[in-house]
């Protein structure tokens, strides 16, 4: 019985981009030239081509593995990683990270006021003392600040 | 070696000055605070805080900025070991055993055990040091293109003992590792390779947000599919004594302390070669040949004491060709020369005859900072091992904005925001599927040494492979190499043999 | 309720100490912290020059702002080198932008000169031919004659500035392709190689090998100037002193300022940084790093980079 599960499609990932990797070492590259040393390519057309293997047999092993077996929580924090990363691109790193901490505690995990209140503060400050403060890291202001201030 | 200890002595009397003890300790504390952090590594704490250092006098300077770059290696342990993000490349081996020692509720003995081989680690290197830098500087300017490329021919084997039962996944993993490591500028012509076009990916794939993204983020995964399984935080019987490091856990972690202390002071001495190869060998080596009580991979101190002896003693070891010969062992070596230069100092073959309280001063006071890394690591560990009873519900988005922030500071842009959540989304699937997940990392750190120096090598010698036959050191590791390779597969030969034989 | 005017209250207060504007207005005056891009990393030798440029304006308030580095090296450069073309605020955006970069710049693409308003170059770096003490090769015309004779002479350096040298050197020498250049990252893996004996020559700059060569473990064989270097380098013969034309490179140090920069900006920075190159801090600074003193205003920048430029394109078609 086979089972396309995600071991499969992980190899059969690797195997598209061992094909890639070959292909433009090759004719993009180049392996070898007249003057008997090594180009650009070789070095990674060789890895790919034993990725390429690698990917086949890991394909033929996934038919006979059990599938892995993915739970909600994980596409949660998946769903916010790639939200939060479109908020800092929007409205700012700094603003973004915040109402995140606040509304991920809040809605998802229900921490009791004291300690959403307390851990705030404390990775806040954490936040802005070595970063912000002390490091001054020019954090991203975001599309939203840009067309404000110019 | 008399002079020398007596120069020794020298130095000491300059280190101990109230003014470069504060700038010590002031380093410490600095550079454990930044070491925690994940994203900012000694390279990034050195570079931000030398142009404050200028307005110094130059031997408190270099003193403050060494405290930092030593105490960072015990720094980066932590946030390795209580939250499975390392905080920085040399501490990802650190999180290896560290973590899931933390998780059975020992996060205690993890720390000290830490903190303690790393002091040792660090004393050793020093002593090294002192009494054979410049000797083994030259010998380290004996390794060419071809012994580098043959000494990483042996570390990558060595990353086949970190691969686990599945060795088609364990290859997948190192080759991806590789190829991502291709990405970006060729060393050799300067021309770019897989970028497709991407004006980020001109520069490659940054290591440490994919670092914080494939370790830290994926862990954060984890935390949250396992949130309701774990009924509440890890209780950790906080008394002094369960910290406390038995007698048989000193037995159990000095040869691997004794052993990775020396192999991880000849690594940083070698040009290009620092603190998280030596870290990453040290750990190997110990998996492979050590005695170790526990799986390592499991929680097994020796695995720990592996790893911290090797990156501290690595990065006394990258101070001898600094002082010596003027050339950087490290990449953060490369800045504190560039601060050096600045100051009127100039480290090469003279720096030692030209300025020896400097030098003996500077090496003086690596000893101090040492001592008072520890004792504030040491400190602090009941505090830091509250950290972990904090509940996960708060860890998670704690971890989250930390490492968003960290990964940020690498870049100074979205970049490498981006690679690391890319990164978590990766190593997420990778743990879910069973790929093992310190292969991909290592072969990343390797093969761009390993093909550079081969390539470099294949011109000296006019395309011919005999370079890396006929040069002593050379032919020795590629004996080394080969030894690796066949040994299992000989092995397997015999024993199907004896099996045969009725 | 409580919660939600906390989070908003900490939230403004956040998003203000983002906020870092501070409006300023009368004459030609800068109006805004002035940002100071560097594409390479804190404490290598751009990061280094541009901090020194910054130090000595606001030591002697010659800008009325602060000025700011700041470090951004993906992409290679090139994406903080976009940036700051296509910055929002041209008259406070400089880029430290030598004519390695600039090489580096046009070869990856996408950008050009024409992008920018170069404000100053504030000193040079030229090469040097050098060789470990117990090299083979003890003169250069020891290594020009095995070369002829075809026997292989491996030289080291890097793959830019140093690289496009050396082919100009072998073309001088009508010795094309006979060198074996072998690709190093640095001028410090340089001097280690040769001083390990893993290669003939190598290509460097006086800073990286200055100690080296007064305390003898290197040779500086030939000088790719039109005129010899100062101690230590003295000994270094020119190429038109063994019988050739003189080649040289120099690698320029230079800032440049956005496309949209406005024009009393731009005479504002051309003036400022004359004062900067004749100012004794500066002097210093040139000495302590081996750099010629070598100050072109604006017009002369613009022109010696369109050249610089023009030539990198025509490498790019070969």
């Amino acid at each position: 019985m086979r089972n396309l599960n995600s071991r499969t499609v992980i190899a059969f990932c690797t195997f598209l981009l061992a094909l890639v990797w070959l292909y433009l070492g090759i004719y993009e590259y180049g392996v070898w030239d007249a003057r008997h040393r090594p180009l650009p390519g070789l070095f990674p057309a060789g890895i790919a081509a034993v990725l390429l293997a690698a990917s086949l047999a890991g394909m033929v092993q996934s038919l006979r593995e059990k599938p892995a077996d993915y739970r909600r929580p994980a596409f949660e924090v998946a769903a916010s990683l790639v939200l939060l990363v479109a908020a800092c691109f929007t409205f700012g790193m700094l603003p973004s990270l915040l109402v995140y901490f606040v509304l991920w505690q809040v809605l998802v995990e229900k921490t009791p006021v004291r300690a959403l209140v307390l851990s705030t503060l404390v990775v806040g400050a954490i936040v802005w003392g070595v970063f912000v403060w002390w490091l001054q890291i020019p954090f991203e202001n975001g599309i939203i600040y840009d067309l404000i201030m110019y | 070696m008399v002079e020398s200890l007596q120069m020794l002595a020298m130095g000491f009397s300059v280190a101990t000055s109230v003014e470069n003890l504060l700038a010590a300790f002031i380093g410490a504390i600095l550079g454990i605070l930044v070491g925690a952090m994940p994203g900012i590594g000694s390279l990034a704490g050195c570079a931000l805080l030398l142009p404050i250092t200028f307005k110094f006098n130059p031997v408190t300077a270099i003193i403050m900025l060494g405290a930092i770059y030593y105490s960072n290696m015990f720094g980066g342990a932590y946030s390795a070991i209580l939250l499975n993000v390392p905080g920085d490349s040399p501490a990802i081996m650190t999180a290896l055993d560290g973590y899931p020692l933390a998780r059975k509720g020992r996060a205690g003995k993890a720390l000290l055990t830490s903190n303690v081989s790393s002091f040792v680690g660090g004393v050793i290197g020093m002593v090294i040091l002192v009494f054979l830098g410049p000797a083994l500087a030259r010998l380290g300017l004996k390794f060419g293109p071809s012994e580098m490329a043959a000494l990483m021919l042996v570390a990558m084997t060595s990353v086949s003992w970190l691969v686990g039962e599945n060795p088609v996944k364990g290859v997948i993993a190192t080759c991806l590792g590789m190829m991502i490591a291709t990405m970006g500028v060729d060393g050799i012509t300067g021309n770019v390779r897989y970028d497709f076009g991407n004006i980020y990916l001109l520069g490659g794939i940054n290591f440490i947000p994919l670092v914080i993204g494939f370790i830290g983020l994926a862990q954060v995964f984890e935390l949250a599919e396992n949130r309701f399984s774990v009924a509440e935080p890890i209780q950790e019987k906080f008394s002094i004594l369960g910290g406390l490091l038995t007698r048989h856990d000193i037995r159990r972690i000095t040869p691997p302390v004794l052993k990775s202390s020396f192999l991880g002071t000849f690594v940083g001495f070698l040009p290009g070669a620092g603190a998280t190869t030596a870290s990453f060998l040290g750990y190997a080596i110990q998996k492979k040949f050590g005695k170790n009580e526990e799986e390592l991979g499991t929680g097994a101190i020796e695995g720990l004491a592996a790893a911290e002896a090797a990156n501290n003693a690595a990065a006394a070891g990258a101070f001898g060709p600094l002082l010596s010969l003027g050339i950087p062992g490290s990449g953060t070596t490369a800045v504190l020369l560039g601060g050096l230069m600045m100051w009127g100092l100039n480290p090469g073959p003279m720096l030692f005859a030209s300025e020896p309280e400097f030098a003996w001063g500077l090496i003086a006071s690596l000893f101090i900072s040492n001592l008072i890394a520890l004792l504030v690591a040491m400190i602090s560990i009941p505090w830091m091992a509250k950290v972990i009873r904090v509940p996960v519900g708060v860890m998670i988005p704690s971890i989250i904005t930390i490492c968003f922030v960290g990964a940020y500071a690498t870049t100074n842009s979205m970049y490498g925001v981006v690679i690391m959540v890319i990164g978590g989304v990766l190593g997420y699937l990778f743990q879910k599927n069973d790929y093992p997940v310190a292969p991909l990392l290592l072969a990343y750190v390797l093969s761009s040494s390993l093909e550079i120096n081969v390539r470099r090598a294949l011109v000296i010698s006019k395309g011919s492979v005999s370079i890396f036959f006929e040069r002593p050191i050379s032919l020795v590791l590629m004996l080394v190499f080969f030894t690796l390779i066949l040994a299992p597969v000989i092995r397997g030969i015999l024993s199907r043999a004896r099996k045969q034989r009725p | 309720m409580n919660k939600i005017c906390l989070v908003t209250a900490v939230m403004t207060a956040l998003t203000l100490s983002v906020a870092d504007v501070s409006a300023q207005s009368g004459g030609f005056a800068l109006s805004r912290n002035v940002e100071f891009v560097v594409s390479s990393k804190a404490g290598g030798n751009s990061d280094m020059f541009s901090r020194t440029i910054a130090d000595i304006i606001t030591q002697n308030k010659w800008a009325n702002q602060p000025i700011v580095i700041r470090n951004q090296e993906e992409g290679n450069g090139q994406v903080s080198r976009r940036n700051v073309a296509s910055s929002k605020t041209p008259d406070e955006s400089l880029l430290c932008l030598s004519s390695g970069d600039l090489t580096v710049m046009v070869t990856l693409g996408g950008l050009s000169i024409e992008d920018f308003r170069p404000i100053a170059i504030m000193g040079a770096d030229k090469h040097l031919v050098l060789a470990g003490k117990d090299g083979k090769y003890k003169t250069l015309k020891d290594a020009i004659e095995a070369a002829k004779k075809g026997e292989q002479v491996t030289i080291g350096g890097t793959p830019g500035d140093e690289l496009t040298v050396l082919n100009m050197m072998l073309e001088e020498l009508d010795l094309v392709d006979k060198f074996d250049f072998v690709s190093l990252a640095s001028s410090a893996e340089t001097v280690t190689a040769l001083l390990g004996g893993h290669i003939d020559l190598g290509m460097g700059k006086p800073a990286a090998a200055r100690e080296y060569v007064k305390s003898g473990d290197i040779v500086a064989l030939a000088a790719l100037s039109t005129s010899r270097f100062s101690p230590p380098f003295d000994q270094a013969p020119t190429l038109s002193e063994l019988g050739y034309k003189n080649v040289e490179f120099p690698l320029y140090r230079g800032i440049v300022g956005p496309k949209a920069m406005s024009d009393a900006a731009l005479s504002y920075w051309d003036n400022t940084m004359k004062q900067v190159a004749e100012s004794a801090a500066w002097k210093e600074y040139l000495d302590k790093v081996l750099l010629a003193a070598d100050y072109k205003n604006a017009a002369q920048t613009l022109e010696e980079y369109r050249l610089v430029e023009k030539r990198a394109l025509e490498a790019k078609k070969k």
